[in-house]
């Protein structure tokens, strides 16, 4: 017995990192789709999409890098099909410099998904939805906005001037915007700009997509009110996704949004959390029983 | 001693009480234009203190090249592979855009490099990086949580009850997990969270009217 | 899939592999995906900031007003020297002249984010604790846990004073047990997170390099 937690004392690192390694790959080819429930976090962000009308404007701000893809893409996917069910006029932005080619790629897989599924409905760049690009300086940008949109942003991401661009013909400052949607992978997003100056300055409606490490930060800006709605990680965004249903027009039955790879993720998750708590249950029985027999 | 101190010092007082009165400015006030104005500078000078990074970035990197350091080889990678993304985003864009070849432009050749060199090289190594924490946290959760004590006891508990909380295969096994995991985030931990905020909100409050009052000079990196 | 396509698929994969072959020992692979990634990430956030914001915001406004003669556009300039100023921070004898534009932008952010920090994390945090606890039902069951717990936690920040006597010393021990709580609860999310961007990869890998998944 003694020899068995001398070994795990002294355990090489490598062999944690391989069952870990082995756990994702096994769980990934096999997978076992366990059930998903919608929390009332998932529900809320979801009344708060609803709460969007035809034409009205909205801001999604994509405040994160590749780090923070994994876990805030399934919500920005969620997000702006919601939205382009809703009708609304899309703004894409982002305080990161990865964020807008981030955008990009999402946009491009949300409007093909969407139109796959509302054959009557093409998704138009300028008219349904525009990217503005990324933009530095932070809060100073959400200052200038409150002014004047189409002075801090003359053109769009590809260099079309603002006013050629018909979703901007009734936006002009930020009190033209209904809500704005903030997913933000950490520093200068929806903490430091969103919050403090569009939300508590200008009054414009907040809601929230971050990352599971800085999930338990947002808690109190809900309880404050400050946030309508927040999606604290990859266990909400998935939520989000089954939570949102469209009728497939194919079956004319009613599907929801969550794929088989987010369900097989979420798998993984589970089977990486267990791996990881027997390590540690293990670690602390072997430290029990050395501090009961001695060395 | 003026250009090194004083004036410096006096342009951080000017410039963050101009702030903090702008911020209560109505609309239309001759100090919420200015506000505005200076806000709008703000943001070009910080485009510029991203090329600093890049060129300090540049100039640590060919010193070394120069003086035949060790890692010469790596250093020279990444001189080029910075030159070459930025040469192809400065010169070609940064997004991906339709190039006609029906109606040839002068740059083509330089167009969507950037963005191929940010999907496939970019994307991948940064997940990467990030995602070898993964392995980091299992390791060092495995080395270093002991329940040698109460407090490291709770902390060892709610973790548990948090993690099974939030996966799939929790609720499978007790449907009381999510619940409770849910009360300990938004109640126990909010209270926590919002008191640590709390007071680093205060210390950060402390600490900006320290430099805007000069009694706080490191950012200007010294005498 | 095309031929760029799959040359790239197959590039990120080597450098994939390049990088958590660190996880068996540090390498020369690790260490050329690392500076080749330290590149590319500065010279994308290069061109990104030229495109968006030096290209539309200084050359776009001097070009017009150089060819209309609008003199209002050239205001432009006070910002761009500011800029020009702090990148003489690489020149050792001309470094003192970068303290000018840090000392506006220090100045400027640090009066916005006072103001920002009371307007957000002060007053309304303190307006959200102040909560009904009577009657005692579960909602005002709760609003009695958040009320303790805001105000014990912060007594065991406050060190003017010993950790003696009921309050201080009973506020303090609660507050303990709040915080590790509050910390349980972040490494529990933190795993979530860490996981996550490893299934990414993997995902990737197994996916779109080896189409061993659909």
């Amino acid at each position: 017995m003694q020899s068995i937690f001398q070994i795990l004392k002294t355990l090489d690192r490598r062999i944690i990192f391989l069952f870990i390694a082995i756990a994702v790959i096994i769980t990934l080819v096999n997978p076992m789709y366990l059930n998903i429930s919608i929390s009332k976090n998932a529900s809320t962000f979801l009344k708060a999409l609803n709460n969007i009308n035809e034409g009205e404007a909205v801001i999604v701000s994509f405040d994160y890098a590749a780090s923070g893809e994994p876990e805030l893409k399934p919500m920005a996917y969620g997000i702006l099909y919601k939205l382009f069910q809703r009708k609304a006029k899309v703004i894409i932005m982002g305080f990161w410099d990865q964020g807008p080619s981030l955008a990009n790629t999402t946009v491009k897989e949300v409007i093909t998904k969407f139109e796959k599924d509302n054959p009557g409905r093409k998704i138009e760049y300028g008219k349904d939805y525009v990217n503005l690009g990324y933009k530095a300086g932070g809060f100073t940008v959400v200052i200038n906005m409150s002014k004047a949109i189409k002075e801090i942003f003359t053109t769009d991401n590809n260099g079309v001037a603002i006013n050629e661009l018909p979703i901007m013909s009734k936006v002009n400052k930020l009190s033209d915007i209904k809500m704005v949607f903030g997913l933000t992978g950490g520093n200068n997003g929806l903490l430091d700009i969103w919050l403090p100056f569009a939300r508590q300055q200008y009054n414009v409606p907040i809601a929230g997509g971050c990352t599971s490490v800085s999930a338990p930060q947002f808690y109190q800006y809900m309880n404050s009110g400050q946030l309508e709605a927040l999606l604290d990680g990859f266990k909400t965004a998935a939520e989000l996704l089954k939570a949102i249903e469209y009728t497939d027009p194919v079956t004319n039955k009613t599907a929801n949004l969550l794929t088989k790879e987010v369900h097989k993720i979420a798998d993984v998750q589970s089977i990486v959390h267990i791996i990881i708590m027997i390590f540690i249950i293990i670690a602390n029985i072997s430290y029990m029983y050395e501090k009961k027999y001695g060395k | 001693m003026f250009l090194r101190k004083t004036l410096p010092l006096m342009i951080c007082f000017l410039c963050g009480i101009f702030a903090m009165v702008g911020f209560f400015s109505a609309e239309g006030t001759a100090i919420n234009t200015y506000y505005e104005k200076l806000a709008k500078w703000n943001s070009i000078i910080a485009a510029f203190a991203m090329l600093l990074g890049v060129g300090n970035l540049l100039r640590v990197n060919f010193l070394k090249i120069a003086k035949n350091h060790h890692d010469k080889i790596y250093c020279i990678i990444l001189v080029v592979s910075l030159l070459v993304t930025a040469m192809f985003g400065i010169l070609g864009g940064v997004y991906q855009t339709k190039v006609d070849p029906a109606n040839p432009q002068a740059l083509d050749m330089f167009k969507n490099k950037c963005s191929y060199i940010f999907e496939y090289m970019m994307k991948p190594m940064q997940s990467t990086m990030f995602s070898l924490l993964a392995f980091f946290v299992a390791s060092a959760a495995f080395r270093a949580f002991r329940a040698k004590s109460m407090e490291a006891t709770i902390l060892l508990i709610t973790a548990f009850i948090v993690m099974l909380g939030r996966i799939p295969i929790g609720t499978s096994i007790w449907s009381g997990f999510a619940p409770i995991s849910e009360w300990i985030l938004s109640t126990v931990n909010m209270a926590g969270s919002r008191a640590i905020t709390l007071g680093a909100a205060i210390g950060a409050t402390a600490a900006c009217l320290k430099i805007i009052l000069g009694l706080e000079t490191r950012y200007l990196g010294g005498e | 899939m095309d031929m760029s396509q799959i040359i790239g698929t197959n590039i990120a994969a080597i450098l994939t592999l390049g990088i958590y072959s660190f996880l068996y020992k540090d390498n020369f692979l690790y260490k050329i995906a690392e500076y080749m990634f330290v590149g590319t990430s500065a010279g994308y956030m290069l061109s990104v900031t030229y495109n968006n914001i030096i290209y539309p915001n200084v050359y776009i406004p001097l070009k017009h007003g150089i060819t209309t003669g609008d003199v209002s556009e050239f205001i432009v300039l006070i910002p761009t020297l500011m800029g020009l100023l702090m990148l003489t921070m690489l020149i050792p004898s001309l470094s003192v002249l970068s303290r000018i534009p840090i000392s506006y932008v220090v100045g400027f952010g640090a009066g916005a984010a006072a103001m920002a920090s009371i307007q957000t994390d002060i007053i309304p945090q303190i307006n959200a604790t102040i909560m009904p606890v009577l009657p005692l039902t579960y909602a005002t069951f709760n609003n009695l846990v958040i009320v303790i717990g805001v105000v014990c936690s912060l007594i065991y920040f406050f060190f003017s004073t010993e950790h003696k006597g009921i309050i201080f010393g009973g506020g303090s021990k609660i507050g303990i047990l709040f915080l590790m709580i509050t910390f349980g609860a972040q490494f529990g999310t933190t795993v979530m997170g860490r996981v996550q961007l490893l299934i990414n990869r993997c995902y990737f890998l197994l996916g779109d390099w080896l189409h061993l998944i659909q």
